[in-house]
């Protein structure tokens, strides 16, 4: 659905984006992470036909960007990190403009459908001027939403809402992922992109580090598993004999919890769990913690920015 | 002290050009053209210095290029150059050579020529004389003269003895006490009438008469040379068409006539005006082909534009008067005179002339009176055979000048209508801040 | 499937639909403020002066001769609503890149040219609107006043329809140039005086008497030469002078010289626009 091919953009000496090779599948929900100023925006403006690129190729729905711009945004929806709107028009003279521009059939059902989906339905008739940051942030996620695109590029977009408006537009990005159409969302907020994306690619300093379904990147950072234990009273010779056990990494202990990092081949609890029994301790609690994305995240980033850093002092 | 020195300085600085200008220009003897051309109406002069390059004329008519030596100067105030011609008037024997597409085309030898007019206008003659009707000219003018003065002197003769005979009649009657009558008075002798024709001194120069079209000329001396500023382009050019303008004179201000040159100027007037039209023949020209041939130093025309010349009064027509849902109306031509009010008050009024009691006719003209009826008319020449004179025709219509006001008042309706529309938007919409 | 489903969409009555949308929105935007209705009433009462000192020549001289006594009216009209609606052109146009609305629009079926043009046929739809009020109002004029009726007027209203497209495409070729709204002002007003000024330079010192080759080496000669030159220069260039000349064609009947002068300001109008989408395209959206 959407690829680019050695996609890179430079302004002046400063290299923004360096030879990024992304393939996003049709039907699928992209996770574009990576720090401050790794040109997460740099990338999807070179996508969206805003900035053109100083060398490689981005193809959306088949085409190439450059030369079918006006065809294809027709099928892409976008809410970017800072949206402008037009104060001087209410909410629905807004959105009938939007709706004209793309053609939508039945306009009126189709924005107090979208509108009252995200509870804007009542302000249809404030000056733009009058709206909040939230309010505007859900506004533009209307827009995008209004001709029913194949595809939706999303930049921080729930940046600045409530948390039920977070709550509303996950909502409406879930139903959309069912409904099959591709999404790709560059956000700071790990944990929504954690609960929607299919698939993660992480990009610093112009360059994809990494890029995999959430299972994998959770197994790939850090190389273990790790299995959360709340005993009574757990002896000091417990913890030493636990970690005996041959598929025990490490364990870190804070009273009566331990966190028991395992290898990451296989899921360790049966075993672990035979083995408390055999030495009769009474277990409160067990359970497979899962490497967050936010940690994900920083593993993989801080790596690189320390190999990055090393290699420009020479360390 | 401050202030007054300053200014005083300040006049100096603003004076100090005035007095460059108050020098006596540089004086130069320079090659000269005077041209005596027919501008439409008449003859008239002009000065064709070394820095102009072309030479326009009319076509087919008889125009003459005298070559002079001149004292030339620039003249920064009127910023034109001008010949001292009462310090320096030499004619320039030789010969004329005309090209045209690099071929020479023509050799013209100096002729004798005169200009003469018959009005009062010394600037315009209306006759050319060439070659040997130059003389005949020039003596028929010298007769006139010389009988004018004979008639002048032969009047103020009887005068004398008129002012004689009145005296002696007079004396006689207070001596004898009798009463005179004005029957008992010779006759006054009859003024001498103005000589009515004007002529200058005989001259010498190129006479021209040549087609539409565009030339070279130069002069040759009889020693073979060419002066360096007899070279000039001459470009000819002809009439674009005939047509007939008007004077107008409107009754309530007969001192202040207006002319109606072009056929598709309407002629506006307040209600309750009395026009009286005097018509002339006129000719249209290229605007700047005419305004350079009247005058080769004024670079002011425009070859996009045309101009009307009126020539001579148009005679022996009627006006055609056009009124809608009224019968067709002749005009004739008739002559009036404007009679003083009596009384101490001020004031006029045009009367049809009456030889019997009237001296002579102030003007001649069509009378026009714009009513309610006649807001809107047409008018047109026609002639002896009754025939529409082309070019003729004009509009005239009441101007309600009284209307004034409706320009403003509906110049304030969009104001209005646009006021209105943004109402009904707010109305419609909410302006309110939203807090979240 | 996707590939056929784009090509398919790839055709101009997509396009045009989205020209008109933009121009739409834009010429709506116009007509919510007050300013354009005090622009247009504000023309006619200008036009109405210069008529109703005409009025007031009749009345002094009793005659008063003219052809197309409201020639000057329409022109003045016309002028100072067509010099509005580019200054309009000017700032919403940069006001767009400014404020990031105009990044928001190329997010959607909206490139350069649909942006251009957009914003021209909104000011130009606007300016046809004013001229049927103008057209009202002569009408009007024309019968309570009794002039006559002429058609040439109706020739150079629509002449000048023409005209304030070239004024307005200069307007947007300013915006795209000059960037940030207050920069493309100052730039629109400097080219302004500037013409007004050569212009008035030109009708002070054309008094003088022109003679080539003068013997004097007058430097206020050269310098007049210079500005006959530039004046001329002006002439060609400026849609004002040449609907003048238009008008003065039409007075005389020059058809040639009508066409010849609708040409130019065709041709000015098409340069300028293609000027402004090409500055466009090599500026960027982005303000």
């Amino acid at each position: 659905m959407i690829q680019t091919t050695n996609l890179t953009k430079t302004f002046g000496p400063f290299m923004a984006v360096d030879h990024l090779n992304l393939e996003i599948y049709p039907g699928e929900t992209y996770g574009f992470l990576g720090p401050n100023g790794a040109g997460k925006t740099t990338t999807l403006m070179m996508i969206l036909g805003i900035l053109k690129p100083t060398e490689g190729e981005v193809h959306v729905l088949g085409e190439p960007v450059s030369s079918r711009s006006f065809s294809i945004k027709r099928h892409l929806g976008v809410v970017a990190e800072y949206q402008s709107f037009y104060d001087e028009m209410t909410a629905w003279e807004y959105l009938m403009f939007f709706s004209k521009l793309f053609e939508v059939e039945e306009p009126e059902k189709r924005i107090q459908e979208l509108m009252g989906r995200i509870q804007l339905w009542k302000w249809r008739n404030v000056l733009l001027g009058g709206y909040s940051t939230g309010m505007k942030r859900k506004l533009g996620f209307v827009r995008a939403l209004l001709h029913s695109p194949e595809v939706l590029i999303l930049d921080e977009p729930v940046s600045g809402l409530d948390p039920f408006g977070v709550v509303q537009i996950r909502e409406v990005l879930i139903e959309e992922h069912k409904a099959g159409k591709t999404i790709l969302i560059s956000s700071h907020i790990l944990s929504e992109v954690e609960r929607t994306a299919d698939r993660v690619g992480i990009i610093a300093q112009g360059r994809l580090l990494v890029e995999d379904s959430m299972v994998n990147l959770r197994q790939k950072v850090g190389g273990y598993r790790r299995i959360e234990l709340q005993a009574l009273h757990p002896s000091e010779k417990l913890v030493q004999e636990i970690h005996t056990l041959p598929f025990v990494d490490r364990i870190d202990q804070e009273n009566d919890l331990m966190v028991i990092y395992t290898h990451d081949d296989a899921d360790y609890r049966a075993d672990l769990g035979r083995f408390l029994t055999s030495q009769g301790v009474v277990v409160q609690g067990m359970r497979a913690l899962e490497t967050t994305l936010e940690e994900a995240f920083i593993t993989i980033t801080e790596a690189h920015i320390r190999d990055w850093t090393g290699s420009q002092y020479g360390d | 002290m401050k202030g007054p020195r300053l200014f005083f300085v300040l006049l100096c600085i603003f004076i100090l050009p005035l007095v460059a200008y108050a020098q006596a220009p540089e004086r130069t003897e320079e090659f000269v053209y005077a041209t005596t051309q027919f501008n439409g109406s008449g003859y008239r002069s002009a000065l064709v210095p070394p820095q102009a390059g072309t030479i326009y004329l009319i076509a087919g008519v008889q125009n003459i290029l005298a070559p002079r030596r001149t004292q030339l100067y620039y003249w920064p105030i009127t910023n034109r150059y001008l010949a001292d011609w009462a310090v320096e008037n030499k004619l320039v024997e030789g010969q004329l050579e005309i090209f045209q597409y690099g071929k020479k085309i023509a050799l013209i030898e100096l002729s004798d020529y005169i200009v003469q007019s018959d009005s009062s206008d010394t600037e315009e003659a209306n006759a050319l004389y060439i070659g040997e009707a130059t003389q005949a000219a020039y003596v028929h003018f010298q007769e006139l003269q010389k009988k004018y003065r004979d008639d002048l002197y032969a009047y103020y003769q009887a005068q004398d003895v008129y002012r004689k005979q009145v005296d002696e009649i007079v004396r006689n009657a207070v001596q004898s006490g009798k009463t005179v009558s004005e029957a008992d008075f010779p006759k006054s002798p009859t003024p001498v009438p103005p000589l009515s024709l004007f002529s200058r001194e005989v001259a010498q120069g190129y006479a021209l008469s040549l087609p539409v079209g565009t030339y070279t000329i130069q002069m040759r001396l009889p020693d073979g040379s060419i002066p360096h500023a007899s070279r000039k382009t001459l470009v000819t050019f002809e009439k674009m068409q005939d047509g007939v303008a008007y004077t107008i004179v409107p009754q309530s201000r007969w001192t202040k006539p207006e002319s109606s040159s072009q056929p598709e100027g309407v002629i506006y007037t307040p209600r309750g005006t009395t026009l009286y039209l005097q018509p002339f023949r006129q000719s249209q020209y290229n605007d700047f082909y005419y305004t350079h041939m009247a005058d080769p130093q004024d670079q002011s025309g425009r070859k996009d534009r045309t101009r009307w010349v009126p020539f001579e009064p148009y005679q022996d027509a009627t006006l055609r008067l056009e009124v809608p849902n009224l019968a067709v109306r002749k005009i004739p031509l008739e002559a009036y005179f404007v009679q003083q009010l009596p009384g101490s008050g001020l004031g006029y009024e045009v009367v049809k002339f009456d030889p019997a009691s009237m001296p002579e006719p102030s003007f001649e003209g069509y009378k026009l009176e714009l009513t309610a009826d006649n807001a809107e008319c047409h008018i047109q020449l026609v002639n002896a055979k009754g025939e529409l004179i082309a070019g003729s025709g004009r509009q005239i219509r009441v101007l309600y000048t009284d209307r004034a006001w409706s320009l403003y008042a509906l110049s304030a309706l969009p104001l209005l209508i646009g006021v209105g529309m943004i109402i009904e938007r707010r109305r419609r919409i909410r302006k309110i801040k939203v807090d979240e | 499937m996707a590939i056929e489903h784009v090509k398919s969409n790839n055709n101009w009555r997509h396009y045009w639909h989205t020209i008109m949308t933009l121009a739409e929105r834009s010429s709506q935007s116009t007509f919510w403020r007050l300013g354009i209705f005090i622009t247009i009433t504000l023309a006619l009462l200008t036009s109405a002066l210069v008529l109703h000192n005409s009025l007031r020549f009749t009345e002094r001289n009793i005659i008063y001769i003219a052809s197309q006594p409201l020639f000057l009216p329409i022109f003045v009209n016309t002028g100072l609503v067509s010099l509005y609606l580019a200054i309009i052109a000017t700032v919403t146009a940069s006001r767009e890149r400014d404020r990031g609305t105009l990044e928001v629009l190329f997010y959607g079926p909206v490139d350069e040219t649909a942006f251009i043009l957009g914003l021209f046929l909104a000011q130009l739809k606007i300016y046809m609107a004013a001229i049927l009020v103008a057209v009202v109002w002569l009408n009007l004029v024309t019968w309570l006043l009794h002039l006559a009726f002429s058609i040439e007027m109706y020739i150079i209203l629509i002449t000048s329809i023409v005209m304030a497209g070239a004024v307005i495409a200069f307007g947007l070729l300013i915006a795209v140039w000059g960037g940030r709204t207050r920069t493309a002002l100052v730039y629109f007003l400097l080219v302004l005086m500037l013409l007004a000024g050569l212009q008035i330079a030109d009708q002070v010192i054309s008094g003088l008497v022109l003679v080539t080759n003068p013997t004097l080496n007058d430097p206020i000669l050269v310098f007049r030469n210079a500005l006959v030159v530039v004046s001329g220069v002006v002439q060609w260039v400026s849609p004002y002078s040449q609907l003048n000349q238009a008008m003065d064609a039409v007075m005389l009947h020059h058809l040639s010289g009508y066409l010849l002068h609708l040409g130019v300001i065709l041709f000015q109008v098409l340069v300028l626009l293609l000027g402004s989408i090409l500055i466009l395209k090599r500026k960027g959206v982005r303000g």
